[in-house]
């Protein structure tokens, strides 16, 4: 096989399992990603981190086949060239706090073979201005709040401009100024797999939805297909309707229902929340 | 061309990054040690094992790397930043061991011995090599303290087969690198 990324090819995955001490975290996720942002979806413990670390090379499945770029990460070599490619982001992405963000990105960039510093130190700034931290980037990471933290490590994940970028939760923690940020970023990038609990992330961010339950996927499709799933099964009335199954008070008063309506029931347009809890409670049939 | 100019670019890096006050500590109580065995007994005393645990969990330590997580997709994968910090650590812990007990050879004795700290480090940096994440630096560290410890309670009579890192230390070191070699290949993620 070749050592030559392809750079179109993203992420392709077959029957991919995963298991912690017999229990099974990923159960037979197949999975085709390739171009654009793809957002999985699900609760915690669903197995989209470990789906994420299978595709950022980081994790080899027990089972299933992966290619990542057109390569094998099961192969050193190929792993390696992968690498070179690849930006990843995990979802508790440790610092080191005595640096600042340039010396952390620099490293990075260092480990990433970067070798020529000039040209090291052009890519450092440049990412560290895409993300926003130009203004702080030679202050010690310990003195920077949560969200300036977060963004340090998504510079950190873009270094060398990726083909491929595997984010784990890459919103966490970021005001909505920089979550509009991160979306112009992330439709700059060739392919992008990330994660997230938000259903309004995945509105606001992805093309593509992949919703995992339990380690499989439940679906795979648009925001608007997922929202779709809940056409006719939501509803809103002055009070609580204890046959729904899912209830809430919106913020206008008004209770809002999922489940099957009764008769001469309000019903509305759903959203994405509706069409993933209806799929988080298993009632879509 | 200064010195800085010329190392490789990660010396600087990861030599920041690693966890300075265990080494500290560590020097510290070496020297400190050494001085009061040289002045008592100008070195003629076995140290004590758990000075020799100190030393080696300490290095063992130095693995460890908080973002090792946001690393770990780097095309310089695990092992090789673990030998970057090794690179860096291992020599300092050897010169911090060798150059108080050359001051007992200005006294006329033979000084400490290496090879049991050799053994004992390498017993903890096999563990932390072996296995993955933080556990690894963690139960690293750990054996090598209990074991340095373990001279004040095991039997003189058994000490030669429950302290194989204190009465055979290259024997010893020969399994260590064996078992690495074996093992070490297919765990290259």
């Amino acid at each position: 096989m070749s050592t030559r990324v392809d750079r179109t090819a993203g992420v392709v995955g077959t029957g991919l399992t995963k298991r912690y001490r017999g229990t099974v975290a990923v159960d037979g996720v197949d999975l085709e990603v390739s171009g654009g942002v793809v957002g999985l979806l699900g609760p915690n413990g669903a197995g989209k981190s470990t789906v994420l670390r299978m595709a950022a090379t980081v994790l080899a499945p027990d089972s299933g086949s992966l290619s990542l770029l057109g390569l094998d990460p099961s192969h050193h070599d190929e792993r390696v060239e992968i690498r070179r490619r690849l930006g990843y982001l995990p979802q508790d992405p440790g610092l080191y706090p005595g640096f600042t963000p340039f010396d952390l990105v620099d490293y990075v960039a260092v480990l990433k073979e970067l070798t020529d510093p000039g040209r090291r130190r052009d890519e450092v700034r440049r990412v560290l201005e895409e993300v926003d931290l130009a203004d702080v980037m030679h202050k010690k990471i310990r003195k920077l709040s949560g969200g300036m933290r977060q963004r340090v490590a998504l510079a950190a994940a873009m270094v060398g401009r990726p083909d491929l970028l595997v984010l784990d939760e890459p919103a966490s923690g970021l005001d909505p100024e920089q979550r509009l940020r991160l979306r112009s970023l992330l439709s700059a990038a060739p392919t992008v797999l990330m994660s997230t609990h938000d259903t309004s992330e995945v509105a606001a961010l992805c093309h593509r939805v992949v919703v995992l339950l339990a380690g499989m996927v439940v679906f795979d499709g648009t925001p608007g297909d997922l929202a779709e799933l809940a056409r006719g099964r939501v509803w809103e009335d002055d009070r609580q309707d204890p046959d729904a199954f899912r209830s809430w008070q919106t913020a206008e008063g008004a209770w809002r229902h999922l489940g099957e309506p009764p008769p001469a029931a309000g019903l509305v347009d759903p959203t994405l929340d509706d069409g993933y809890l209806l799929l988080a409670r298993g009632t879509h049939r | 061309m200064t010195a800085a100019a010329l190392a490789p670019a990660w010396v600087r890096p990861t030599a920041r990054a690693l966890p300075t006050a265990p080494l500290l500590g560590a020097a510290v109580a070496v020297v400190g040690l050494a001085t009061a065995r040289l002045l008592v007994d100008g070195f003629t005393s076995a140290p004590p094992g758990l000075l020799e645990a100190l030393l080696a969990g300490t290095v063992v330590a130095a693995l460890h790397d908080p973002a090792a997580d946001l690393l770990a997709a780097s095309p310089t994968g695990r092992l090789h930043r673990h030998a970057h910090r090794l690179w860096l650590v291992l020599p300092l812990a050897l010169a911090l061991w060798v150059l108080p007990t050359a001051a007992g050879d200005l006294v006329d004795s033979t000084g400490w011995p290496t090879g049991p700290v050799v053994a004992l480090t390498a017993t903890g940096v096999a563990l932390a090599l072996l296995l993955p994440g933080p556990s690894g630096v963690t139960l690293g560290s750990a054996v090598t303290l209990a074991w340095g410890a373990a001279t004040f309670v095991v039997p003189p009579e058994d000490a030669g087969l429950l302290l194989p890192w204190l009465h055979h230390p290259w024997l010893h070191c020969a399994a260590v690198a064996a078992v690495l070699g074996l093992t070490l290949p297919r765990r290259r993620r």
